[in-house]
């Protein structure tokens, strides 16, 4: 574990007098793909803009490549290497496709390019549209523009906030089974979903959250046929 | 007829700098700055200075009185809306308001009270086609503020800064979770607009003279022609900015063109003053507010659920 | 408040008192006293402005128009007519009046910056037809020669008869804005101003709220201006520009929002400094502005604010003045008694669809809710429960369909009549007022109820008889569920507290139905027991509640019906236990290909 991508020990988070996280710890290894399971309202976005930076946690530590977060701007961990595809996708509405990932860019205008291209080449339904403006296009397709403007910044570490969330059942498979290849090349994942049987279909391990707690965790396969689970899941016991 | 249509160009061209730069702030921070006419009235004292020290003509004073806006813009930046940017949006109206208030006393406490003139783009001369008489002024003030809005579009169509600026107007937050520094952005966003205004000053103040008082003048006109020409909009901006140097070049000059008005019309020549075209224009302005509040283009941005 | 003021605070206002009275007596020069008046001609107009601006919360720039209107209207009548103050003085209101008048009604409903600058906008027309109306006015000189007042014959003379007018006015000013702020109509303006949709839910109706509100700031302006013009003995452009705009918003910043030593205090302050400070010179205003700015940042609410918060809380009093009400009618709440499931639904959705930007939030849905009975309504993020309470509540219309309460139309309906008629919410996020007490926040709920408007404010008695129902009648539903020691305030409160706070304040409203947004999360288990308890209780009064939660333990025991919503469609329907099982709901929750769960 002294390798971990992302390591959060003991993190808490608050809105005034509501804990919405206790007590986390979880970790996330190179090259995995990690699921954040739970119900609505269970603490997974939380989770995920408090490794962002858009939440500020009040206890805790979270270490990314071994380098402490605490205090780090928002922008600044995007250029460390953590990519973000928001819950609700928010791609820029008045911006292109093409601008879309531009903006995301940190690197120089060639490897701009060459990256947009090879983003293309995973979603192919974006190079049609690379000059339509954001808020034209359908759900899917801005769940993919969402996720190709993460791998702009060149990740280490992809944030995936409810990538199915408003996405007809045909679409959920499209873009979530897409995953695994988008990841192939060693980069490692976090995927809060809802949908947790797709979830844990495709990750390695997985944690269940449940009123801002972890309550269970473990490899995905095993969770994926315990009954127990599955009930936690919907809010028993 | 050509005559009011090259100067209505030249003030809507002017106009159209100073609207332009407060959509700018307006989409980056969703606050209205109420000193961005004061932007206006030191650009021109920026260039009436700069002009007496290196007496050449306006255009080679230009760049340096873009770099000088620019800083004031970062200033205005620092005092107005840094503070105030966690608090309520009411905030930051009323400590532009405020800003505006101490550049203009500034500026009366250096300068005095006189009104000045700002040097000429390119020269005062005039020459005549038929009956018109075309300002050297005017066509150098429609040159030059076409150049720069075009810049002003490139930097933001074709530059990745300026893509990112727009990033950075339309969601903050995300922008920051690319990589984009958004205080860095909003801040450049002020220089920019600031450096625009001080055109738009320059430009104007040859011929109106400057002022010390004039930056709330400035502020109301921006604001309706953004209102206008649609809340938010760049191109809007513009028209709406063409729309009011309309009303304050042709109603005063109705009674010349259509001489058999004033006998028609009692107290004709009251209702076309300078002053009852500036009434006209208001009473537009709530109009459209009344109906039509987006303006002419509305909101571009729309969102799908 | 109502008798609840400490020694503390009495001795403060009676300081502030004998210091404003002590002032003239001490600077008594000439010079001194004209300034005091003008002073106190200001103390008026921001007196007026905290109506619009501190108690509404909205910045209007209207202000500077209300006060130059006064001055030329006097002005006018006076010079032109030789008009006494008897008639010069209420004109000079009563045409500020209908100038807020005609103004609010176009502009009310504009959202903050639109409203600010169209009220901007009208004061510079204003200000320029005044300059252009030479022969009406005196053009950009002014109208000079305005006589000092003259009540009945007897001329006010300059120096201490002027001044004793002016605050004269200021004292009744003081008082009638106490008056109606310091009731019932004052809470609900506070919960106005801090959270409209918590205020349109309890059945006020905020853009009458506004409109008084700017009428009264109106009228406070008239007046300053009706009495700065006998004082400069001018009426001139200068009282419509926007520097006394500008001056009245700096007095109202630095001294305060709400309180009315605020407003006194930041205009003889606002009026002394540049003569304190005269060695700055043009200077005074860049500092003026600079520590507007500081105040913002740091000292919001004003140095009436500041010291506010320095002194203890009073005491409240409430239980003797519930104990002043006791046994009248109002004060506790009906007891509808047991009523036997009916047939026919209390609240029904007919069809209805609400499309967002070429989505369907809901599609054709339909909902029947009976009296008595608790329906929970599930279905996954974003799927359109949200929606459905918004449409019900009247915060959203349908694009189509129907929502009819007892067999009533109510499609469309504004949200505060939608309240009114019965039917009451709570939400996700609890949107309780945190600056007032547990008491406070409750008892507005009663604000239609016991017909709460600005003449049963200007009316009502230092008891405040209809403020004491509603908090007795507020104190019992609290009792009730389980919150004593009402006074405190409501944001230092735990979570489970709140919770049921937010649930007395629905049931305050008096209603026929309750919709509750997410009201189990964030509660523990025991908390979540006693919540349902609590809300059976209620049901069993008759109310039909309506309960969005994804918590299936809390919801399998409480709810008797149970509806899956996804894709803004209802995908099943029916008791708890089938629910459970339904392959279409397990499917929208987990994903497809997963096997019900064993029965319970």
């Amino acid at each position: 574990m002294s390798e971990a991508l992302l390591n959060l020990a003991h993190v808490s988070v608050s809105y005034g007098q509501i804990v919405a996280l206790d007590d986390i710890d979880l970790t996330i290894g190179k090259g995995e793909i990690v699921a954040l399971v739970g119900s609505n309202g269970a603490g997974k976005t939380t989770l995920i803009k408090t490794i962002v930076g858009l939440l500020d946690p009040n206890g805790g530590m979270i270490e990314f490549e071994g380098r402490p977060l605490a205090r780090m701007p928002v922008h600044r961990r995007a250029r460390l290497g953590i990519g973000y595809s928001p819950e609700g996708r928010r791609v820029f509405p008045g911006l292109s496709v093409q601008e879309n990932l531009e903006v995301a860019a940190t690197a120089g205008a060639k490897d701009t390019i060459r990256l947009i291209d090879e983003i293309y080449a995973i979603f192919p339904g974006l190079a049609q549209k690379s000059k339509s403006l954001g808020w034209t296009l359908s759900g899917g397709q801005q769940q993919m523009l969402a996720i190709g403007r993460a791998l702009m910044v060149q990740p280490r570490l992809l944030l995936l906030d409810e990538p199915s969330l408003g996405l007809s059942p045909k679409l959920t498979d499209e873009v979530l089974f897409r995953i695994p290849d988008i990841v192939a090349g060693g980069t490692s994942a976090l995927l809060a979903e809802q949908n947790m049987l797709k979830a844990l279909e495709i990750s390695h391990r997985a944690y269940v959250l449940r009123n801002g707690r972890i309550v269970r965790s473990g490899r995905s396969s095993e969770l994926r046929d315990d009954n127990d689970v599955r009930e936690a899941f919907l809010g028993g016991r | 007829m050509l005559q009011l249509t090259i100067n209505t160009l030249a003030l809507g061209a002017a106009y159209a700098l100073v609207a332009m730069g407060f959509v700018l702030i307006l989409n980056a921070t969703n606050a209205v700055n109420f000193a961005h006419g004061a932007l206006v009235m030191l650009g021109s004292y920026i260039a009436f200075t700069i002009g007496s020290l290196l007496p050449v003509v306006g255009l080679l004073l230009l760049p340096l009185l873009l770099i000088a806006a620019a800083i004031v813009g970062l200033l205005l930046y620092f005092i107005a809306y840094l503070p105030l940017k966690d608090k309520p949006v009411t905030s930051v109206f009323i400590s532009t308001i405020s800003a505006g208030v101490i550049f203009e006393n500034a500026v009366l406490l250096i300068y005095g009270p006189e009104p000045r003139i700002t040097p000429p783009v390119i020269g005062t001369s005039a020459f005549k086609i038929g009956d018109t008489v075309i300002s050297e002024q005017s066509l150098a003030v429609i040159a030059a503020a076409a150049v720069l809005i075009v810049g002003q579009q490139l930097l933001f169509t074709r530059t990745r800064l300026g893509k990112q600026l727009r990033a950075a107007a339309q969601d903050p937050d995300i922008a920051a979770a690319c990589g984009m520094n958004v205080g860095l952005m909003v801040a450049l966003t002020f220089a920019i607009a600031a450096a625009l205004a001080a055109a738009a000053g320059m430009f104007l103040s040859a011929t109106y003279y400057a002022s010390p008082t004039d930056g709330a003048n400035y502020t109301m006109k921006a604001y309706i022609a953004v209102t206008i020409g649609g809340w938010g909009s760049i191109p809007g901006a513009v028209i709406g900015a063409l729309l009011v140097a309309l009303f304050e070049v042709v109603i005063p000059s109705l009674p010349a063109l259509f001489p058999a008005l004033m006998q028609a019309v009692p107290h004709a020549a009251d209702l076309f003053t300078m002053t009852a075209s500036t009434i006209a224009l208001f009473i537009a302005f709530l109009i459209v507010l009344l109906f039509r509040p987006q303006g002419l283009f509305g909101e571009t941005i729309k969102r799908r659920a | 408040m109502v008798g609840a003021i400490s020694f503390r605070r009495i001795s403060m206002m009676a300081a502030g008192i004998a210091a404003l009275v002590a002032w003239p007596f001490v600077f008594s020069t000439p010079f001194d006293l004209r300034m005091y008046g003008i002073a106190g001609i200001f103390a008026i107009m921001v007196l007026g402005y905290q109506f619009i601006f501190g108690h509404a919360g909205a910045l209007a720039l209207s202000q500077g128009a209300f006060f130059g209107l006064g001055a030329y209207v006097t002005g006018l009548m006076a010079v032109n007519w030789g008009a006494e103050f008897a008639i010069t003085f209420p004109m000079s209101i009563v045409l500020a009046v209908a100038l807020a008048a005609l103004i609010a009604l176009p502009v009310l409903r504009l959202s903050s910056h639109y409203f600010a600058l169209a009220t901007l906008g009208i004061g510079q027309v204003i200000a320029l037809i005044a300059i252009e109306w030479v022969s009406l006015t005196g053009g950009a000189n002014g109208l000079a020669g305005v006589p000092l007042p003259s009540i009945f014959g007897f001329t006010v003379a300059r120096g201490w008869p002027l001044l004793i007018l002016i605050w004269g006015f200021v004292a009744i000013g003081a008082l009638l804005s106490w008056q109606i702020m310091r009731g019932f109509y004052g809470k609900a303006c506070h919960v106005m101003r801090e959270d409209e949709v918590v205020a349109r839910s309890l059945g006020i109706d905020i853009d009458r709220m506004r409109f008084t509100m700017l009428l009264l700031s109106g009228a406070y302006g008239g007046a300053a201006g009706a009495l700065y013009a006998h004082a400069i003995r001018i009426a001139s452009p200068e009282a419509l520009e926007f520097k006394t705009m500008l001056a009245c918003l700096t007095m109202v910043v630095v001294g305060g929002r709400t309180r009315i030593g605020g407003a006194i205090l930041g205009a003889i302050l606002i009026v002394h400094l540049p003569e304190w400070f005269r060695f700055f010179d043009r200077a005074y205003l860049i500092f003026n502005s600079a520590i507007l700015i500081a105040l913002l940042a740091v000292a919001p609410e004003g140095i009436a604010g500041v010291i506010a918060r320095l002194l203890p809380r009073p005491p409240s009093s409430h239980a003797k003045v519930i104990e002043s009400v006791r046994g009248e009618e109002g004060t506790l709440p009906e007891r509808r008694g047991l009523l036997l499931p009916s047939v026919t639904p209390i609240l029904e959705v007919r069809n209805i669809v609400k499309t967002f930007g070429g989505v369907r939030a809901l599609d054709d849905i339909s909902i029947k809710l009976r009296r008595g009975a608790i329906t929970a309504v599930i279905g996954p993020n974003g799927s359109g429960k949200t929606t459905l309470v918004n449409c019900i509540t009247g915060v959203d219309t349908p694009d189509s369909g129907r929502i009819l309460l007892a067999d009533v139309d109510i499609t469309g309906i504004r949200a505060h009549d939608v309240s009114s008629r019965g039917i009451a919410r709570t939400f996700q996020n609890l949107r309780l007022i945190d600056d007032l007490s547990i008491l406070d926040n409750v008892a507005v709920a009663r604000f239609r109820a016991e017909h709460v408007t600005l003449r049963q404010a200007l009316g009502s008695s230092i008891q405040d008889k209809a403020q004491a129902r509603a908090y007795a009648h507020a104190q019992h539903l609290l009792h009730r569920l389980g919150v004593e020691d009402v006074d405190r305030l409501c944001g230092s409160l735990p979570y489970g507290v709140k919770r049921r706070v937010e649930i007395a304040r629905a049931l305050a409203l008096d209603p026929m139905v309750i919709l509750l947004d997410e009201p189990a999360a964030g509660l523990n288990e025991s908390e979540q027991n006693d919540l349902a308890g609590r809300l059976q209780d209620i049901a069993a009064d008759g109310i039909a509640l309506l309960i969005i939660d994804h918590n299936m333990p809390f919801l399998q025991s409480l709810a008797t019906y149970m509806i899956c919503i996804d894709h803004g469609r209802l995908i099943a329907e029916g008791r708890p236990r089938e629910i459970y099982q339904n392959p279409a709901v397990l499917e929208a929750y987990l994903g497809p290909r997963s096997a019900p769960l064993a029965a319970e």
